[in-house]
């Protein structure tokens, strides 16, 4: 292999690594990012100082107080917002298969009706005292658990699994490429380490590819994200494994042709 | 049997020199009458002609330069199939999004930044003078306010995440 010819693939190499980091990080660090808020630990403990200020009457603490917490969780639902609307890009400019279009249209829906949930819980913030802010931000916070984070979790898993596609095609038309190959070469002059090495290529493509369509329907089926995950990282990892045999087979082929 | 020797006496007739030239001349300067659809033809298969000239002309120097190389490009086995480096880079792609899908949900998670906390802090207290008016704003100035901002500003900050945030805020 000439020097240029070495450069021209290690140069096509670097731009896959980078588009993966790329896509690392404009899908997870937004969610990270997100995930935080404004709002820090000395923020909430000027609620304390507030109480614990002698200088203040009962009616200046109260409605400072009142003041201060309507500040704190208003920020915090705007934060929660804002996580949905990083959600929703991420999930809308994600490019899905044509067979699970449909499901992603329900997931942008039911981040639709997150953000509606937060629009009604900050307009209840408006009309409550201290005992109500309280309420809010439990009610809040129970919501996020029992069902945005579900939910959160459940787009996080169809982007993965939507990304992973553009994988297996790729290993496809490397597998049918190598195929031609060992049927060729066999063809020629049987070489039973060949056989077995691609035998092994497919029978783990084959375990990636069945592991990849129970994801999807795990995803369709609208199963525990737990469940989608686990199987999506089983896909991943008998394609890894389907590599690694297709490493074998093609350092056999290049030890048979000649360079 | 007379007038049969005079028939093949026939064949040996030829029109003179004279009139031979001159009538070779006005056929060969007559205008040719080909049909349109048949000069199209011709056309077509000139251009046909110069288009393979280019092309073979093309391919005899990418072979001289070397940069074709027929074996590898007629070849059956494909050469992408026996090139590691493109193995390895797709390989590589899927690591990393094993190690995305290794990646928790950061919801759960709660994640020290530093230097943001005076700045939030400082903000917090203008809106929350704001909100409160001109006789709350002398008693966001009081000492216990000043004192706290003061001692957020020295201590560590720590960024709340939303569902920790909510749960302080719920007590």
């Amino acid at each position: 292999m000439t020097r240029s010819k070495i450069m021209a693939t290690t140069a096509f190499s670097a731009l896959l690594v980078a588009g993966v980091i790329f896509i690392f990080g404009i899908v997870r660090a937004p969610a990270a990012h997100a995930a935080e808020c404004g709002i820090t630990a000395g923020d909430i403990a000027q609620i304390t100082a507030i109480q614990n200020d002698p200088s203040l009457s009962t009616s200046d603490e109260i409605k400072q107080e009142l003041a201060l917490r309507k500040i704190l969780v208003g920020d915090t639902i705007v934060c929660a917002e804002q996580e949905v609307q990083t959600i929703q890009t991420n999930l809308a400019s994600t490019t899905a298969p044509s067979d699970v279009q449909s499901l992603q249209s329900q997931l942008l829906g039911n981040l639709n009706e997150a953000a509606n949930f937060y629009d009604s819980e900050m307009a209840q913030l408006n009309v409550v005292g201290i005992a109500g802010t309280k309420a809010i931000a439990a009610q809040v916070l129970s919501w996020r658990q029992s069902s945005f984070l579900p939910l959160s979790e459940g787009v996080n898993n169809f982007i993965l699994w939507a990304q992973n596609q553009n994988l297996f095609s790729t290993a496809q038309t490397r597998m049918n490429q190598t195929e031609s190959a060992v049927a060729f070469l066999e063809a020629a002059s049987a070489n039973p380490d060949l056989q077995t090495a691609f035998n092994s290529a497919q029978s783990s493509f084959n375990d990636a590819e069945s592991e990849n369509a129970a994801a999807q329907a795990a995803l369709v089926q609208n199963l525990s994200p737990d469940q989608s995950l686990a199987l999506i990282k089983q896909s991943l990892a008998s394609l890894s494994t389907t590599y690694q045999n297709l490493f074998t087979v093609s350092n056999l082929i290049n030890g048979i042709i000649p360079q | 049997m007379k007038l049969y020797d005079t028939l093949k006496q026939f064949k040996k007739i030829q029109p003179d020199a004279e009139f031979s030239q001159r009538t070779r001349t006005e056929i060969l300067l007559s205008p040719q009458n080909m049909r349109p659809t048949m000069r199209g033809v011709f056309a077509f298969l000139h251009v046909l002609e110069t288009g393979v000239a280019v092309v073979l002309a093309g391919f005899f120097i990418l072979i001289l330069t070397g940069s074709f190389s027929p074996t590898r490009s007629i070849s059956p086995i494909q050469y992408s199939v026996i090139d590691p480096q493109g193995l390895h880079a797709e390989a590589q792609a899927i690591d990393m999004q094993i190690q995305l899908a290794d990646v928790e949900y950061p919801q759960t998670t709660s994640t020290a930044m530093t230097g943001s906390t005076v700045t939030s802090t400082a903000s917090l207290t203008k809106v929350f003078a704001a909100a409160l008016g001109t006789q709350a704003t002398s008693s966001v100035s009081t000492p216990a306010a000043t004192t706290q901002s003061t001692s957020t500003a020295s201590t560590t900050p720590t960024t709340l995440t939303v569902d920790q945030a909510l749960q302080q805020l719920s007590n």
